[in-house]
């Protein structure tokens, strides 16, 4: 029983005839997974694929073991691949079927995304026009809209990604034609900055030079701790990045992570560990600080924390009103 | 330890975002494109749906973790989708319940702070259980406490008890005390069956003392059949009678059948028992008894003496509850009162206590005087007695009280 599972799992040699292989054979089994194949063949779907596979697998591990190339062509969404590619071949039934069964995925994202229901109902449009631009133009091949999509997400998925992206490129060109007028975030960052002073002022049983140290103990904290992160691994950094910048809940960064809640709060917390370690490890070697200092001036920075807390926290929201505002 | 470096971290990390928001807000940090460009719709669908190889995946993540507008992207998708997947593992029951079950609990557990609270709370739980369990039981016996309404209970009580809800009589001593059988019936009991027998004792009785000549003979046939379900119905309410009960077809038991059909409403059997307990009570008086307090000893003496026959019978429908069958033993379908370990009886909208005999010297309080809190002051099982009934003759500590 092992043996042909350790020949199997034998790497393919950078044979893209074998690749090519195992490609049209995943067609074939893709085209009888499909309930509506919209009577489409084998060689119409094997480039998408292969594309697919070279995309998401081949780029990151060309000598990917059959098995696994299998595994990634078994798990392509057969009828949102079949229904995009008779739409890209000027198919009038799955065009209207794409329409039909998707309009209203569309329109629910471009709501979500917009301000309001005119701005909804343009970018609704305007992803409509640039799926359809493609088919005006008449030739498969080309690359419009749809042709991205690989059929390795659903097709559903896909069209909210594209109206959330389309979001995003409006709101950028936007801002960079709003970008001009920029005194009143320097006003704002100026008056944070006084925030912050006041707040110390405000801190009594700090003398002016306990008071200095201190923040300067603070900066080299702040320093230690965005290399920290920044040297963490990916995954930790993304969910440091979600959970802390992004403000998500643990079960909501752990959704994107792909991962249970519970897991992602133990890796949180072990997080939490190897952040300390590294900023404990950074203020040590670079600014000579002892164990024993770096222990207290860490909680020395964090108990201050505790009682800035509340001006730190109602600081932005003046903020948002401001610019809310402006 | 580790829970405050855990504190510690968050509160650094809090701020540091906070600074960075603020900064990036400024324009400083915009368009921070990660090492691979960002991610086409395609690649952020399959990456929010979790379709990728992981090799894949770890390459965007590393461009997510980067890139905060692909970031907030992905998340969102990743919302909805999870969302829609929700929707489906609802069709879905089973699984997800399954599916969900095992880290459902890790999650209960993760938190370093739940995985101690939870023991804590059960064990806090637990003894507060304990405690009100063990507090109610000490505080049970000063609480007046409604018996069950059929007991066996000595009939050498003294004062003929049950006058009860037939109060509106007239009491007389020995009325009383012929009551002391007919009362019980006539009271609406609460036990049909235990109502069927005690009619039984009624027909019996009087023609015990007027007609019994008459009525010892007609019925004698033996019916096994109503037999049984006599003393099934009795043996329901008093298990213990069960072995006393020899399978005798009596007289008396098919009297008992007769007694009950021939009495349709309580309001006939009312007017009938007020007729038995005259002759009854004129038989007693014939028969010399005296001292109303020894009476009813010596009323159910006499029944006894009534001949065998008779006290045969009575120890059929009477002493069967007791198992004894005893003459002395009557039974009563009776509201009675446990307080403070004392059993108290209503007669004449009084609380008789069963300890007390008329032997006893009766002393007279009236609640709110001196002596009555002299008194009560230093007993509070007396003073939960007097709190709790009405008008009461209590037995405390070898003297008589009456409290009213």
């Amino acid at each position: 029983m092992s043996k042909p599972a350790v020949l199997k799992r034998t790497p393919l040699t950078d044979n893209s005839e074998q690749v090519e292989k195992l490609t049209v054979e995943g067609a074939k089994r893709l085209l009888e997974r499909a309930t509506d194949s919209r009577s489409l063949d084998t060689s119409a779907l094997s480039g998408r694929l292969r594309s697919a596979l070279e995309k998401y697998l081949l780029k990151d591990n060309p000598r990917a073991p059959a098995e696994s190339v299998n595994k990634f062509l078994d798990a392509v969404h057969a009828d949102d691949l079949c229904l995009k590619v008779a739409c890209e071949r000027g198919d009038e039934g799955a065009w209207s079927d794409l329409v039909e069964g998707h309009g209203s995925t569309v329109r629910s994202a471009a709501r979500s995304a917009s301000s309001n229901e005119d701005a909804a109902e343009d970018l609704a449009q305007s992803i409509w026009a640039e799926l359809h631009g493609l088919k005006a133009r008449d030739d498969g091949s080309a690359a419009g809209k749809l042709a991205y999509y690989s059929g390795v997400g659903s097709l559903g998925g896909w069209l909210r990604a594209v109206v959330g992206q389309l979001a995003i490129d409006q709101h950028r060109k936007q801002a960079r034609f709003v970008q001009t007028e920029e005194e009143p975030e320097m006003d704002r960052l100026s008056r944070s900055s006084h925030q912050s002073e006041q707040v110390f002022a405000a801190n009594p049983g700090l003398n002016p030079e306990e008071s200095l140290a201190s923040e300067r103990a603070g900066a080299h904290v702040e320093q230690a701790l965005t290399r920290a992160i920044a040297e963490l691994a990916a995954e930790d950094r993304l969910l440091v990045k979600l959970y802390y910048f992004d403000g998500l809940r643990l079960r909501e960064a752990g959704a994107v992570l792909g991962v249970h809640e519970a897991t992602a709060s133990r890796r949180l917390s072990r997080v939490h560990t190897d952040l300390r370690q590294h900023v404990a490890t950074i203020l040590m070697n670079e600014h000579g600080w002892t164990r024993s200092e770096t222990d207290r001036s860490l909680a020395e920075v964090t108990s201050h924390l505790e009682v800035d807390l509340e001006p730190l926290v109602t600081a932005p929201a003046l903020d948002a009103n401001s610019t809310g505002a402006s | 330890m580790k829970a405050t470096n855990d504190k510690e971290m968050e509160l650094l990390l809090g701020r540091h975002a906070q600074r960075i928001k603020t900064t990036s807000a400024a324009g400083a940090a915009r368009a921070n494109e990660g090492p691979h460009g960002h991610l086409d719709a395609d690649e952020m669908n399959a990456f929010a749906e979790n379709a990728l190889p992981e090799s894949a995946r770890t390459r965007y993540v590393s461009h997510l973790a980067d890139c905060d507008s692909c970031r907030k992207l992905a998340a969102e998708l990743t919302m909805t989708t999870s969302a829609a997947a929700r929707l489906t593992h609802v069709t879905n029951p089973e699984r997800s319940f399954l599916s969900s079950l095992g880290p459902a609990i890790t999650a209960f557990f993760s938190f370093p702070a739940i995985r101690y609270v939870v023991p804590a709370l059960a064990v806090v739980v637990l003894v507060t259980v304990a405690f009100v369990a063990l507090r109610h039981r000490e505080q049970r016996e000063f609480v007046a406490q409604n018996e069950p309404a059929s007991t066996a209970k000595p009939a050498d009580v003294p004062t003929a008890p049950f006058q009860g809800s037939s109060a509106n009589r007239t009491a007389t001593p020995l009325q009383r005390e012929s009551g002391q059988e007919t009362s019980a019936k006539v009271n609406p009991a609460k036990d049909a069956a235990a109502e069927k027998v005690q009619s039984a004792d009624i027909k019996q009785n009087t023609s015990g003392y007027a007609g019994a000549a008459n009525a010892q003979q007609p019925g004698f046939a033996p019916e096994p059949n109503a037999a049984t379900n006599e003393r099934d119905e009795k043996s329901r309410n008093v298990p213990a009678a069960v072995p006393a009960a020899k399978p005798e077809p009596s007289n008396s038991i098919k009297l008992a059948d007769k007694a009950s059909a021939d009495e349709p409403a309580p309001a006939a059997r009312d007017t009938l028992a007020a007729q038995k307990e005259e002759q009854f009570s004129k038989r007693n008086r014939d028969a010399g008894l005296a001292a109303p307090p020894k009476s009813g000893i010596v009323a159910s003496e006499v029944k006894s003496k009534g001949g065998p026959r008779r006290a045969r019978e009575q120890s059929e429908s009477e002493g069967r509850s007791s198992g004894t069958a005893q003459a002395r033993t009557s039974e009563v379908s009776q509201e009675t009162r446990k307080v403070s370990g004392h059993t108290f009886y209503l007669q004449n909208r009084t609380w008789v206590d069963a300890a007390y005999t008329s032997s006893l010297k009766l002393t007279t309080l009236t609640r709110g005087s001196d002596k009555y809190r002299s008194i009560v002051n230093d007993e509070p099982g007396l003073r939960a007695i007097a709190e709790q009934l009405g008008d009461v003759v209590v037995v405390w500590n070898g003297k008589a009280y009456r409290i009213h």
